[in-house]
C-alpha cells in the first residue's frame, strides 16, 4: 500500500449515443468532482479509442492522477484495454477501476425512458462506490515461475498421440500416460475409419515426412522425448503451472516389452479363455493375449485378474520375457504443463431396441470388430446368433444422443460411422440390403459430403423416421415398428440391428477431474475455459484439453485439438517461465492461529501449513478469496478484494441513504 | 406514427402499466465474476429491463462474500441483499458456490432473528442465464418493496454524500 494520498481521476464514457442516450454522462462527470479524493472528472465520448485513452493519459499527468476510474462498458470488456493505458501512464495497472453503467445502466434501463432520473442516478451511485473504493486501492506487482520443458499428456488416443508427437518434435519431453495396455485409443480397435478407409492406428507425419506412420512401427515407443506409460493412472496430481506433481500408478504387465519378439508361443498355450471385452461377447480371449491385433506395444499383456499362474507361458517363452511376479509400481514426476485427453466411452443403451435381449442387436463399434478383416470373423459379417451372414442390416441413429432422457447433445461421429459402415456392407456384400433409420444426417467436414453420395448411389436406404416399436421374429431378426417424419407408419423386418449409441464422458473422467481439480460439466465432460475462445485451456493455467474428453469429437477434430493443446501447452514452456500477477490471498503470520480452515476449504491447494502457520503459494492461488471468509482470525486477505475494499464500496454506494433520504 | 407520438404511447402505457411505488428500496447485489456479473451484462446486452435500484458489487466469487459484507451492507441502508453465483459444479473457483450457498443459508437463519428475515438471497445462475437474472432482481425486488424499508436505515444518523 503506498502512502501517497490518492489523486483520482474519473473519466465517464458516453459511448457514442449507447450510454449517453440513457444517461447525463455530463451531470454524471460533473457529480463526481465533489467526491472525497477526485482530483479530475470529465467525459469523452468514447474512452476506450485511442485518443480517449491518451486524454486519459494527459490528465494523469495534467493532475497527477494516481488512481484511475472509467465509468463506462463492462469490465470483462475493457478492464484488460484500460489496465494497459494506465500502466503505458506509469500507474500501477491494480489502481485503475470500472463503473459498469452501459451493461448494467444506460442499456439495461433503457425501455424505462421516464427513468432517465434513475438511471442517471444510478450511474451515479456506481461512480460513487468506485470512487470510495479506489481510495482503498492497493499498487499489486507480480511474479514470474519458471516451467520446465516438460509436459505430461494423459490419454494416448488421438488426440494425446498428436499433441505428445508435435511437443516431442518442437523439443519437449512427453511423459505419454495410458491406463488401457495399448495406445491409440478408441480408433485403434477399429479396422478401418471414416473418411480415408484407412486404419486407426495412422499418427500424423513426423519431421517433415510426408508419408504418415504406422503406430507398430513404434514411432512412438521408440522417440527419445516421448515416455509411454501404458496400464497407468494418474493416482495423484497436486501444484501449478511449472511445478506439477503427478504420482504415476502402473498395473504389472507380466511381459517385457523389449524383449519380447511376438512370436505368439505364450497365447497358444494359456489354458484360461474368457470373453475377449472388445468383441462384445463374440469372441473368447486368452489370459495372456494382445489387447487388439494391432496393439502397440507389440508385446501380449497378462490380464491378472484371470490368469491361475500356471506357468505354462513362462517356460515356453523363448525369451524370458514374462514376469508373473510383476508388481505394480508408482512413478513420481514433475512436469510444467499437463494436457488430458481421455477421450470418450459409448453408451450401453440396455434395454432400448432390445439390447442386451436380442443378440442380433449391436452396437456400431461391435460391428465394425465383426467387419475387421482381423476382428474375431476374420472380417465376415455373420449374425452372432446363427453365424449366417444378414440379408438386411438395419440401423438406429440417435441412441442416446439429442435424447433429454439420456444426453442432449448431438453425438458428433454417429452419422459418418453409420455411413462408413453402410458403405463398406454395400461395397463387400452388394445384395445385403443396409437401412438408415435417422432423425437429421449431419455430416460438416470436408469431403464428408462425398462419402455420403457415395452411400446413396451404392443403394443405402436412408429413411427419416422414429422406431415405436421392436419386435423379436422368429429368427432372431427384428420387426420394426417405423414412424416415418412424413406421417407414413410401416414394419420393416432386419436381420441385424445395429445401433449408434451417444458418446459419454469416459470411464472414471468424474474421479480424473477430481483428482486434477479440474471442472466437469453436468454430464461429465471436461469443461473449457471458453466454449468458443479458449477450448483447449482450462480454468488451471498449465492444463489443456484434447479429443472427446470435453465434447464427442470425431478423428479429425480430435487431431486439431490435439495440435491446439500442444501449440498451447508450448507456449509457457518455451517462454521458459509464466508472469503471474499477485492479485492473490497474503497471510498476515503474526494474526494467522494456525486453525488450517483456509488450508480445507482452498481448492487449488494453494495454502499449507508451516510452523504452526498457513503459507501461500502464490502462484497456484487462483484470487478467488473462499479461504479469507473462513478465516477466523482476519489473517488472510485477499490482495484487490481486501475487506477494507469491498466495505469502501458498499459505503460508498450506499452513501447517499440515511434516516431522510431515500 | 411520427416520433413525439410514440414516445408518448410508450410513456403512458408504461406508467398505466406500473405506478410509481410508494417508496423506493435500495437493493445490492454482489455479483461473481465469472457468471452472474456475465448474466447481469447479458441482460444489459440484451436490453432485458431489471429494477433500476438493483445495483452490483462485483467479486471475483460469490465464496469471497463473507456475512459480514451482507451485515455491512444492511447497515448501511440497504433494504436487501443479493448474493448470487455460478451454478452448481460450474463454479469457476471449484468450489466457491458450495461454501458460498453454506454461509448464506445460514446468515438467512441468524437475519431473521434479529428482525431483519427476508432481505438476503442466495441465487445461482451461469453466465448465460440473463433471463434468471432480470428474473431474480426484479421479484426480490417487489418482495423487499411489500417487506417495508430496512429498519436500520433509522440508525444510520444522516447521509455521507449526497
Amino acid at each position: 500500500m503506498t502512502s501517497e494520498e490518492p489523486r483520482i481521476g474519473v473519466f465517464v464514457c458516453k459511448c457514442g449515443t449507447n450510454i449517453a442516450k440513457v444517461v447525463d454522462v455530463p451531470a454524471v462527470a460533473e457529480y463526481a468532482k465533489d467526491l472525497p479524493n477526485v482530483a479530475y472528472s470529465g467525459w469523452q465520448l468514447f474512452t476506450c479509442s485511442e485518443e480517449g485513452q491518451n486524454i486519459i493519459k494527459d490528465h494523469i499527468k495534467k493532475h497527477k492522477l494516481n488512481r484511475i476510474i472509467v465509468a463506462s462498458c463492462s469490465p470483462k470488456l475493457h478492464e484488460p484495454t484500460f489496465r494497459r493505458t494506465v500502466m503505458e501512464a506509469g500507474i500501477n495497472p491494480f489502481f485503475f477501476e470500472m463503473a459498469n453503467i452501459r451493461e448494467h445502466v444506460s442499456w439495461a434501463h433503457m425501455k424505462q425512458k421516464d427513468e432517465y432520473d434513475e438511471a442517471t442516478q444510478k450511474a451515479k451511485d456506481l461512480v460513487r462506490a468506485a470512487v470510495f473504493r479506489a481510495s482503498q486501492l492497493e499498487s499489486i506487482g507480480s511474479t514470474t515461475q519458471k516451467v520446465p520443458p516438460v509436459c505430461m499428456v494423459i490419454g494416448a488416443g488421438i488426440a494425446g498421440i498428436t499433441a505428445s508427437t508435435l511437443l516431442a518434435d518442437e523439443g519437449y519431453e512427453v511423459h505419454l500416460v495410458e491406463r488401457s495396455p495399448a495406445l491409440g485409443g478408441k480408433a485403434a480397435q477399429l479396422g478401418f475409419v471414416f473418411m480415408t478407409d484407412t486404419c486407426g492406428v495412422c499418427v500424423p507425419p513426423r519431421h517433415g515426412e510426408m508419408a504418415r506412420k504406422c503406430l507398430s512401427k513404434r514411432v512412438i515407443l521408440n522417440d527419445p522425448k516421448i515416455h509411454v506409460y501404458t496400464q497407468t493412472e494418474v493416482k495423484h496430481f497436486g501444484g501449478y503451472i511449472g511445478n506439477f506433481q503427478a504420482k504415476l500408478e502402473t498395473q504389472p504387465r507380466g511381459v517385457d516389452i523389449d524383449t519380447c519378439t511376438l512370436c505368439g508361443k505364450c497365447i497358444e498355450v494359456c489354458p484360461v479363455e474368457v470373453p475377449h471385452e472388445l468383441d462384445f461377447g463374440f469372441g473368447n480371449r486368452k489370459a495372456i493375449y494382445l489387447p487388439h491385433p494391432q496393439a502397440v506395444p507389440r508385446s501380449p499383456v497378462v490380464d491378472f485378474k484371470n490368469c491361475t499362474k500356471c506357468g505354462k507361458c513362462v517356460e515356453v517363452c523363448p525369451v524370458d520375457a514374462i514376469h508373473l511376479d510383476e508388481q505394480s509400481k508408482s512413478t513420481d514426476l514433475t512436469v510444467g504443463t499437463a494436457i488430458v485427453a481421455t477421450g470418450f466411452d459409448v453408451f450401453e443403451p440396455t434395454g432400448l431396441y432390445q439390447y442386451g435381449e436380442n443378440p442380433n442387436v449391436i452396437l456400431q463399434l461391435a460391428l465394425a470388430r465383426l467387419m475387421d478383416p482381423l476382428g474375431p470373423t476374420d472380417g465376415k459379417l455373420i449374425r452372432i446368433s446363427d453365424k449366417k451372414p444378414p440379408k438386411h442390416v438395419g440401423m438406429i441413429q440417435c441412441v442416446g444422443s439429442r435424447d433429454p432422457e439420456y444426453y442432449s447433445h448431438c453425438s458428433r461421429v454417429c452419422c459418418q460411422v453409420a455411413i462408413k459402415h453402410a458403405v463398406y456392407i454395400k461395397e463387400h456384400w452388394p445384395d445385403t440390403e443396409v437401412t438408415i433409420f435417422y432423425k437429421d444426417i449431419r455430416l460438416q467436414g470436408k469431403e464428408y459430403e462425398r462419402y455420403y453420395l457415395k452411400a446413396q448411389k451404392l443403394g443405402v436406404n436412408f429413411h427419416r423416421a422414429d422406431i415405436t416399436d421392436v419386435k423379436e421374429t422368429p429368427n432372431k431378426g427384428l420387426k420394426l415398428a417405423v414412424e416415418h417424419h412424413n406421417g407414413d407408419k410401416e414394419t420393416v423386418n432386419v436381420d441385424l440391428l445395429v445401433l449408434s449409441a451417444a458418446m459419454t464422458p469416459a470411464e472414471g473422467a468424474k474421479e480424473l477431474a477430481h483428482t486434477l481439480n479440474m471442472e466437469v460439466d453436468l454430464k461429465g465432460f471436461f469443461r473449457e475455459y471458453h466454449l468458443k475462445l479458449a477450448p483447449v485451456d482450462t480454468t488451471t493455467d498449465g492444463i489443456y484439453l484434447a479429443g472427446a474428453c470435453s465434447s464427442p469429437r470425431d478423428i479429425a477434430e480430435a487431431s486439431f485439438m490435439g495440435a491446439a493443446a500442444a501449440s498451447h501447452a508450448a507456449i509457457p514452456m518455451s517462454k521458459g517461465e509464466v508472469q503471474v500477477d499477485l492479485a492473490k490471498s497474503i497471510v498476515d503470520e503474526s494474526l494467522c492461529i494456525g486453525c488450517a480452515n483456509c488450508y480445507a476449504v482452498c481448492p487449488y491447494s494453494a495454502i499449507y501449513m508451516e510452523g504452526g502457520v498457513a503459507k501461500i503459494i502464490e502462484v497456484a492461488c487462483k484470487g478467488c478469496g473462499i479461504c479469507v471468509v473462513e478465516c477466523p482470525a482476519e489473517a488472510i486477505q485477499l490482495r484487490h478484494y481486501r475487506d477494507k475494499q469491498i466495505y469502501s464500496q458498499i459505503e460508498g454506494l450506499l452513501a447517499n441513504v440515511g434516516a431522510t433520504k431515500k | 406514427m411520427s416520433q413525439s407520438k410514440l414516445k408518448t404511447k410508450t410513456k403512458s402505457t408504461q406508467a398505466s402499466a406500473k405506478p410509481k411505488p410508494a417508496w423506493e428500496p435500495r437493493i445490492v447485489s454482489f455479483c461473481c465474476h465469472y457468471c452472474s456479473y456475465g448474466a447481469a451484462d447479458l441482460a444489459g446486452t440484451s436490453k432485458m429491463a431489471y429494477p433500476v435500484n438493483v445495483e452490483i458489487i462485483r467479486v471475483p466469487c460469490s465464496g469471497r462474500v463473507d456475512p459480514l459484507h451482507v451485515i455491512e451492507a444492511l447497515r448501511e441502508g440497504a433494504d436487501g441483499v443479493m448474493v448470487t453465483g455460478c451454478l452448481k459444479e460450474q463454479c469457476h473457483f471449484v468450489t466457491g458456490n458450495y461454501h458460498a450457498e453454506k454461509r448464506m443459508q445460514k446468515l438467512a437463519k441468524d437475519l431473521e432473528d434479529i428482525g431483519l428475515g427476508g432481505r438476503l438471497i442466495f441465487e445461482l445462475m451461469s453466465a448465460g442465464m440473463a433471463g434468471k437474472w432480470v428474473e431474480t432482481a426484479s421479484s426480490f425486488y417487489e418482495h423487499i418493496l411489500e417487506l417495508g424499508p430496512n429498519p436500520l436505515r433509522r440508525t444510520k444518523p444522516e447521509v455521507k454524500c449526497e
